[in-house]
């Protein structure tokens, strides 16, 4: 191998190296601290920023689902589950990025930017020209797993579970 | 310093046979194209011009310079079903190891565009597939077991050695080590892989139970054995699998950690992109010998089929002279 392409190929294996631990530590300190930005800009700009949760810090403790519940204006109103229900068999593979975005995103606090586009999309999804839709709410519905206990481990098929609701956002269409 | 260099020489340019590289391209972009078919029922949704994201918010929300072909292009049905189109066959071309780099920078700016126009639909499994197909790009993984490296046998065009530095294998085994590493990490850091109760609420969740076994699920014994070996596995397998000796148990242990998870959990594809990437951890050598037999096999197939003698022939002698072109 040409000794100029070993240099290049180490510089491409430092950096890559590089951007590995430097997107992957804490910032501990100011200089790890700039280089970690500069590192998670590049690794952004290659969609290639580290995210490996696997259940990490702690897996979740509940189940999640949001649904868009419609009110027309003659009175009715609709439920939607916001998921869209795949059928076949590659159902389980195309249902895992409709979880994601619903269970995992749309309800979450820090991702709020995403109920106003999810409320226009589902205004176009369920309008009725002769029955206009009056208002549109997303809520989330959710059930806490009932704490571990060494005691006693409830059954898999029957761990009871805390049913809660909220409201994330409610639009009316006149406004 | 100079044992050093000589180390990290030996450990990232010695010449290896490139057979491994070309399986694992071949079992890895066959995953992607499996999770490409699932996704096409979801092109509307998620990618169109009335998807469940504007474009105007995913460039609202995700500010940073970034990959995607979405941003140079008016967003309309027309360029969402092309790139997918274009995806599709690059896809293809990457499988086959037909023309196998430009194919793979094909599908790499394809699958970032999509990836990038919705970022919150993505997990680990996107990007993993990201990662590994950068990194695949710049492997030798088209050097055989390929239509390139049988096409080199008639045109210099596409000749290419079999034994090719290691760097690039390398580089995915240390991002593999990475991931595992960085999950035993921060699941430190959680109070319920400490205590050892991860598992119970990993399994409970109703969306992402698959198969069940209750007799070890509804067990404390079992149920802290699987957390507390859910951690010791990640960390041999991020640290461990790099001793000659442990090598081969950690890998075959990974394999079945995977297929256990798989089984008990709804998680699509993870496990097994994950599973796809143990086998790298095998050395080329390994893996040009079960190429081999593999090969050697289909052609005692052939020869006991009944297809005629001068087909028989031109097809051992294009699978026989595909694994033999020399360096």
């Amino acid at each position: 191998m040409k000794r100029l392409t070993k240099y290049f190929l180490n510089t491409l294996i430092l950096m890559y190296l590089g951007i590995i631990y430097f997107t992957g530590v804490p910032e501990t300190n100011t200089l790890n601290s700039r280089v970690k930005q500069k590192a998670m800009n590049v690794a952004f700009a290659v969609g290639i920023w580290p995210s490996w949760s696997m259940f990490a810090p702690n897996p979740i403790k509940f189940d999640s689902k949001s649904f868009v519940e419609v009110t027309y204006k003659n009175g009715d109103i609709k439920e939607y589950d916001v998921e869209v229900e795949p059928k076949g068999i590659l159902a389980p593979f195309r249902k895992a990025r409709w979880m994601k975005y619903s269970q995992d995103n749309l309800r979450n606090p820090s991702q709020r930017a995403l109920l106003n586009p999810a409320i226009q999309y589902f205004r176009k999804k369920y309008e009725n020209k002769t029955n206009p839709i009056v208002s549109l709410q997303i809520k989330r519905k959710w059930a806490e797993v009932h704490p571990f206990s060494d005691q006693s481990i409830p059954s898999i098929y029957k761990t009871p579970r805390v049913q809660k609701n909220e409201v994330l956002i409610t639009k009316k269409m006149e406004d | 310093m100079n044992t050093f260099g000589k180390y990290w020489n030996k450990f990232f340019f010695e010449e290896k046979p490139t057979e491994g590289m070309a399986l694992f391209r071949i079992i890895w972009i066959g995953l992607i194209l499996m999770y490409f078919i699932a996704d096409l029922g979801n092109v509307q949704d998620f990618y169109g011009p009335h998807a469940l994201i504007s474009l105007h918010t995913t460039r609202e929300q995700f500010p940073f310079i970034h990959a995607n072909l979405f941003h140079m292009f008016n967003l309309s049905y027309e360029f969402t079903y092309g790139l997918i189109i274009v995806y599709g066959i690059s896809l293809v071309m990457s499988l086959f190891g037909f023309l196998t780099r430009p194919a793979l920078i094909v599908a790499l700016l394809c699958m970032t565009s999509l990836h990038q126009r919705n970022i919150w639909l993505l997990s680990s499994s996107e990007l993993l597939m990201r990662t590994i197909t950068l990194l695949l790009i710049v492997s030798p993984c088209g050097h055989s077991l390929s239509i390139d490296s049988f096409l080199g046998r008639f045109s210099p065009g596409f000749r290419n050695k079999r034994n090719w530095p290691l760097w690039s294998l390398r580089i995915i085994q240390i991002q593999i080590s990475v991931i595992y590493l960085w999950t035993v990490w921060h699941k430190l850091k959680g109070e319920t892989w400490i205590e050892g109760t991860a598992v119970y609420y990993a399994t409970r969740l109703e969306d992402l139970t698959n198969f069940t076994v209750p007799f070890l699920l509804n067990s404390l014994f079992f149920l802290k054995l699987m957390t507390w070996g859910t951690l010791l596995i990640e960390f041999s397998l991020g640290f461990f699998i790099w001793f000659k000796k442990m090598r081969k148990p950690i890998i075959i242990t990974g394999m079945i950690f995977h297929l256990c998870i798989q089984y008990f959990m709804s998680i699509p594809f993870f496990e097994l992109f994950m599973i796809a990437l143990l086998v790298n951890f095998f050395t080329p050598e390994e893996l040009k010998a079960f190429a081999d037999k593999t090969i050697n096999s289909f052609i005692e197939g052939i020869q006991e089929s009944t297809l005629g003698t001068e087909i028989k022939e031109k097809i051992i002698r294009t699978l026989r002279g595909q694994h033999e072109t020399a360096n």
